[in-house]
């Protein structure tokens, strides 16, 4: 029984580089999901047309530089890099625009919580969670929201934000410690 | 569970119920409009080519209308003679194409 095998990303790369827009087709299919969560995961769920821009932005930077990728590092971590590097760029410049849905109100959205008051306090807490988030490096924030938001393992977050595994656990064992003590200043309790 | 993972269980919730929202994903058409984008350099041939044989097909067509028109024959014969083909050329080029469209999907 003939077994159809995967070709290796360096395999692909190859082929896109002699000109083979299938190959490229093919990388783009398989990384383009992963990009696009490690953006968002930068820029924030305001900020999700953003993120989609900087994927795009990233594929096009790619399919311009891929005849200068030498193979040294893989690829994954080559355009994870340009990634990272895109959305904090693209974070800068859009961190006092308005957001295009504010994390508290689509909190809101999904909350079931019966009594009004219980739903104002737990905004409020979201909203202060959410603020203090803000105030995390960058690195801790895209760990944060690939974890408890995307979903991500630990060792996904580590290979999208190119760390070791322990460095990983170890950002996200900060920021919860960070917040934990952040919202306690401000009068939240984490229960 | 350890004492580190006991101290940090309520922010671990926490974090978890504030965290847990739709998850966004790219449009369907994504990869499609980055294969797009990254050929623009083939476009204008492509549509300078299609241009030039649109244009070559109607003086044909007009040239031959007269020639045949010119010979005595009826319009109804020269119609026929010069939609003929092009339905035959209509009804067959699909099956000529050879060229393996770049794809994205699995």
């Amino acid at each position: 029984m003939a077994v159809a095998t995967a070709e290796s990303d360096a395999q692909l790369v190859a082929r896109a580089q002699t000109g083979d827009q299938q190959a490229f087709a093919d990388l783009l299919r398989r990384h383009s999901d992963r990009i696009f969560r490690l953006a968002v995961s930068i820029l924030g769920r305001e900020f999700v047309p953003e993120a989609e821009d900087i994927t795009q932005e990233v594929f096009l930077k790619v399919h311009h530089a891929l005849e200068s990728f030498r193979g040294e590092a893989e690829f994954s971590s080559w355009i994870y890099r340009i990634t990272f590097n895109q959305a904090v760029n693209l974070k800068q410049r859009v961190r006092f625009r308005t957001p295009h849905a504010d994390e508290t109100i689509l909190h809101q959205l999904m909350s079931e919580d019966p009594g009004p008051d219980r739903q104002l306090e737990t905004a409020q807490r979201d909203r202060a969670l959410a603020e203090c988030i803000q105030t995390l490096p960058e690195v801790y924030q895209s760990a944060l929201r690939l974890y408890y938001w995307l979903g991500e393992g630990v060792g996904e977050v580590a290979e999208l934000l190119g760390i070791p595994e322990n460095t990983a656990k170890s950002y996200l064992h900060r920021s919860r410690q960070l917040l934990k003590a952040m919202l306690k200043e401000r009068g939240f309790s984490c229960d | 569970m350890t004492e580190m993972e006991h101290n940090q269980h309520d922010i671990d919730s926490l974090l978890r119920r504030s965290m847990a929202m739709p998850l966004p994903s790219l449009p369907p058409d994504f990869d499609q409009r980055v294969i797009r984008k990254v050929q623009p350099s083939s476009q204008p041939l492509v549509r300078y080519r299609q241009t030039l044989i649109t244009t070559y097909g109607l003086v044909s067509v007009v040239v031959c209308t007269v020639l045949m028109r010119g010979q005595g024959l009826g319009w109804g014969t020269v119609a026929g003679m010069i939609l003929g083909p092009l339905a035959l050329l209509a009804i067959t080029t699909p099956l000529w194409s050879t060229t393996k469209p770049i794809t994205t999907a699995n």
